[in-house]
């Protein structure tokens, strides 16, 4: 049976939803990790006589702790956009600007190869679209071959700009995204969806790719795709 | 007193990392700790190891393109540790054949020890 248009929205948006809560709880497994070892640690070192907890083992818990903080302030943010709770800060914004404070902000993990040349503002919130082609290009490169180095190339139209990220060669097939991509893809989508952008992934053995749209206009109302 | 290993550890977070790798390095092992899968594959081909401990879910991409890469190898293959964030993996989880052990995390150093301790000779 055919799925109708806005069912298979529905199906879309669950399983998004069920994908991004794996990916989360995956990824709170890491500093929960870091927190028990460091945790037992200091505990034989208090039995051998040492500090309880020495400068190295109390900066490793101090990182710990944020990442669980960062990852419990992302989850919060994305259920609220699920719910309409999230006035975003729109702005005019340079596409430019925000490509390469990405860029900063990945610092090369992955690379970005951006293709970009000229000038393109629009209504967006800028600190959440650089987090949002962060996310992007690291599931990207997750996804796709893993060679450090995203591809990034845009295209202006009337109604919105097009932003394709992708890592590898384009291959038959089409493998299904999970919780694997990363809760920062995720989010990354959300964001986008929210923005009133869309999102459109391709995905095969060692290649990924993401059509990103987002609208030139305020309240653009883009496909959620 | 264990008999030391050559342990390969790749794993992408770094506190992670540094955790294991002083502790396994304090208990008399060798290891060498790298970031990515990519990393992990040369090290397996340029050297010798007793014991992988892997990460199952690395920057560049799955950890189980490491246990891919040394299936294909033909040559001795090290028993692989798969250090997994997804939790207990299932019981028809084909990766659990893949490898010799699964490392849920979130684990601890006794965890951590008693495993690493299975394969010492």
């Amino acid at each position: 049976m055919a799925r109708t248009g806005g069912s298979a929205r529905f199906e879309d948006s669950e399983h998004y939803r069920r994908e991004s809560l794996g990916a989360f709880a995956h990824e709170i497994r890491t500093p929960l990790t870091s927190i028990k070892m460091v945790m037992e640690l200091a505990r034989r070192q208090a039995q051998d006589g040492q500090l309880v907890l020495d400068a190295e083992l109390a900066d490793m818990l101090r990182t710990s702790v944020e990442d669980l903080q960062s990852l419990a302030d992302d989850l919060q943010e994305t259920s609220r956009l699920e719910r309409g709770r999230l006035t975003l800060a729109t702005g005019p914004c340079d596409l430019g600007a925000a490509i390469a404070a990405a860029r900063d902000l990945l610092d090369g993990q992955p690379g970005l190869a951006v293709e970009f040349d000229g000038t393109v503002e629009g209504p967006w919130d800028a600190p959440r679209l650089v987090r949002t082609i962060a996310g992007f290009a690291q599931a990207a490169n997750r996804l796709g071959d893993g060679s450090g180095l995203v591809r990034l190339d845009w295209e202006a139209g009337s109604e919105a700009v097009v932003l394709r990220f992708a890592s590898g060669e384009p291959k038959e097939g089409q493998l299904p995204f999970g919780a694997e991509a990363g809760f920062s893809f995720f989010r990354a989508r959300q964001l986008v969806l929210a923005m009133g952008g869309s999102v459109h992934s391709a995905r095969a053995e060692r290649y990924a790719a993401f059509t990103v749209a987002l609208p030139l206009q305020a309240n653009g109302g883009g496909s959620r795709g | 007193m264990v008999e030391p290993m050559k342990i390969l550890l790749a794993e992408d977070e770094r506190t992670i990392s540094r955790l294991i790798k002083q502790v396994l390095t304090n208990a008399g092992h060798d290891v060498v700790g790298v970031q990515s899968a990519a990393e992990a594959v040369e090290q397996l081909e340029a050297g010798t190891f007793d014991l992988v401990l892997l990460d199952l879910n690395l920057a560049d991409g799955d950890g189980m393109r490491v246990v891919s890469s040394l299936e294909q190898s033909g040559g001795p293959v090290p028993p692989v540790v798969l250090m997994t964030g997804e939790g207990a993996l299932e019981q028809d989880d084909p990766r659990t054949r893949r490898v010799a052990r699964v490392l849920p995390k979130p684990f601890d150093l006794d965890e951590l020890e008693q495993t690493v301790n299975f394969f010492v000779a």
